[in-house]
């Protein structure tokens, strides 16, 4: 990012209705905040918001924001139970054993069966029962144990 | 009229199809394969959604994942495009069965149109002229030698379970046929596991000739007029036009009344295209087959006739009859388009996919350009090396041919070589100029371009 983007960013966030905002990118990542809305009196006072901090940390490691997920193998509805009465496979917090069924997928009236990589621990389960999930998309996190 | 339309391809041809439906308020919802997940298709749609990985099985092939997207999103039809799914018969119906509109003919249609005999015998009994040849299989050398003694030479043996060239033996004499019939059978038992044997004429420099056909449900079926596709290498077109210049009017209209009733035949709906051989004596022309399908080079017949005809086909999936008759149709000027492909001519057309470093499109009036590159996106090496479709319009067709030289010498592409430089080159070739082209002319000059340019280029290495 350029010192001219940069300004203009700011300039951008200053006149936006929101009060804060990070943006990550490979080498560096910048944060912009500013003052909770004022009441709407002062608004039209002609003190514009203050920018309050501008942190560039340049050649920050990119952080890894996903950790491990389960990603679908094939485009399908997301059913994170065996059957709308029935309780889901796993929830968050649960030990799974490698191989055991996480969720299903259906495509065209045809259920795939969603396999744990390894033994882990449910984090996160990432998309609502009855949602498409296209393929590759992250369904839930996981940490190996 | 359609509501929300699933878009079952990529690239250019999956921009213009989102183009047309914007133009008629229908949402669209893209479909992409992960390497394409920077692709424009997907920016300019609606929704998007990824289906597979880079295997074209796997993603712009995969019909569950199609089918299952479409539900998912509440879409009314898909529209195929061309390639992939286009023609596939059971795709169709698959579509059908799920209560989707497929944007094409109905499965039983496509099935008519592309099985080669079948498609043969409706046109004969429909009064389309086809190729004269032994009409059914011959089963000896005697039955052979008699029918090719009535098509006359040269003929073409060919395999009946045929298919990618093997089983076929040309030949040019009584003298040589019974050697090339017994090559042939050989070679298709061993190919085919059956060696059933027919034979046909061979149409010697014919022209690329084809008729484009716009067909409602209510049974209306008309012509948009014929495109020239003679310039050609190995089946794959190169440079098209419309219209042909070899046709007088009363051939053309010949033509295109062979053609909507060949459409008519196979119980045709929405847009498609019927291929003829033009013999080289400029009279008579067969059947060669019927393209069920957009083709590529629909453009130039947009360009003459002023018609949409994605819209066509959008307002026709969507129940509604033509608005337009025979006698609305006129061809005005000429248009040519050249198809820039990422591929080397000088590595034996090499294709060369990479990333668009630099990209310039022509411009100005008469021009269109159909193309899905941007600066700094890749052509993925997956799919075919289609790059940009450059096309002009103009009165005639001399200026047409200038404005398409003009049109190249403004194309700028770096990253990966493409084809345009041969096109500029055959734009100034005098039989092309002359319009005496038929499809053996590519392969005959290619020789000398290539050396011209191999000379230049080390003309150029010692300066």
């Amino acid at each position: 990012m350029t010192n001219q983007e940069i300004f203009d960013l700011m300039d951008r966030f200053q006149r936006s209705t929101i009060h804060g905002m990070k943006l990550s990118r490979e080498d560096f990542s910048i944060e912009l905040t500013k003052a909770p809305p004022a009441p709407v009196a002062a608004a039209v006072s002609a003190v514009p918001a203050q920018v309050q901090a501008v942190s560039v940390q340049p050649e920050a490691p990119a952080p890894q924001a996903d950790g491990h997920t389960v990603d679908a193998p094939l485009v399908g509805t997301f059913y994170a139970a065996p059957a709308p009465d029935q309780p889901p496979f796993v929830t968050v917090g649960d030990h799974v054993k490698q191989g055991q069924t996480v969720c299903l997928i259906e495509a065209m009236k045809m259920m795939s069966e969603v396999p744990a990589p390894c033994d882990c621990v449910i984090e996160a389960i990432l998309k609502n029962s009855g949602e498409l999930a296209a393929f590759g998309e992250p369904l839930l996190r996981y940490t190996p144990c | 009229m359609l509501k929300r339309v699933l878009i079952a391809n990529r690239g250019e041809i999956a921009l213009r199809i989102q183009r047309a439906c914007r133009e008629l308020d229908m949402e669209t919802v893209a479909v992409y394969s992960q390497p394409d997940a920077e692709a424009l298709h997907v920016q300019l749609a609606t929704q998007a959604v990824c289906i597979g990985p880079a295997r074209a099985a796997d993603s712009y092939l995969n019909q569950d994942a199609l089918l299952t997207v479409a539900l998912a999103t509440n879409c009314d039809g898909i529209h195929p495009g061309y390639g992939f799914l286009s023609e596939n018969a059971d795709f169709a119906d698959a579509c059908a069965r799920e209560g989707l509109t497929f944007i094409g003919p109905s499965g039983d249609t496509i099935r008519k149109a592309g099985s080669k005999s079948a498609a043969r015998d409706l046109m004969k009994a429909a009064g389309v002229p086809v190729t004269p040849g032994s009409d059914g299989p011959v089963s000896s050398v005697e039955d052979a030698l008699a029918a090719a003694e009535r098509v006359g030479y040269p003929v073409l043996l060919k395999a009946s379970a045929g298919g990618g060239g093997r089983g076929i033996r040309r030949c040019d004499s009584a003298e040589a046929l019974p050697a090339a019939y017994a090559e042939a059978k050989v070679e298709a038992r061993a190919c085919f596991g059956d060696d059933e044997m027919y034979l046909e004429k061979l149409v010697l420099r014919p022209r690329h000739i084809e008729f484009q056909i716009l067909a409602d449900r209510h049974g209306n079926v008309i012509h948009l007029g014929d495109r020239d596709c003679s310039i050609q290498r190995r089946n794959q077109k190169l440079i098209e036009e419309a219209p042909a210049r070899c046709l007088t009017p009363e051939l053309r209209a010949r033509m295109g009344d062979a053609a909507v009733r060949a459409a008519k035949a196979v119980g045709y709906e929405g847009a498609g295209t019927v291929e003829f051989l033009l013999d080289s004596d400029g009279e008579h022309f067969y059947f060669m087959e019927m393209n069920t399908r957009i083709q590529v080079e629909h453009g130039i017949t947009e360009l003459i006739t002023g018609v949409d005809l994605v819209r066509q086909q959008l307002r026709v999936a969507s129940g509604l009859s033509l608005d337009m008759t025979q006698a609305d149709v006129s061809l005005t000027g000429h248009a040519i388009e050249c198809r820039v492909n990422a591929e080397d001519p000088r590595q034996d057309f090499r294709p060369c996919p990479g990333t668009v470093e630099f990209l310039h499109f022509p411009g100005g009036a008469g021009v269109r350009v159909d193309s899905h590159l941007y600066n700094g996106c890749a052509l993925p090496p997956f799919y075919d090396s289609l790059a940009a479709k450059l096309m002009v319009h103009a009165p005639t067709r001399l200026e047409a041919i200038r404005k398409m030289r003009r049109a190249l010498e403004e194309f700028a592409l770096e990253g990966f070589p493409t084809n345009a430089e041969l096109s500029y080159q055959i734009l100034y070739h005098p039989t092309f100029v002359r319009g005496g082209c038929t499809t053996a002319f590519l392969e005959e000059i290619l020789p000398r371009l290539l050396d011209f340019n191999r000379r230049v280029d080390q003309h150029e290495d010692t300066l």
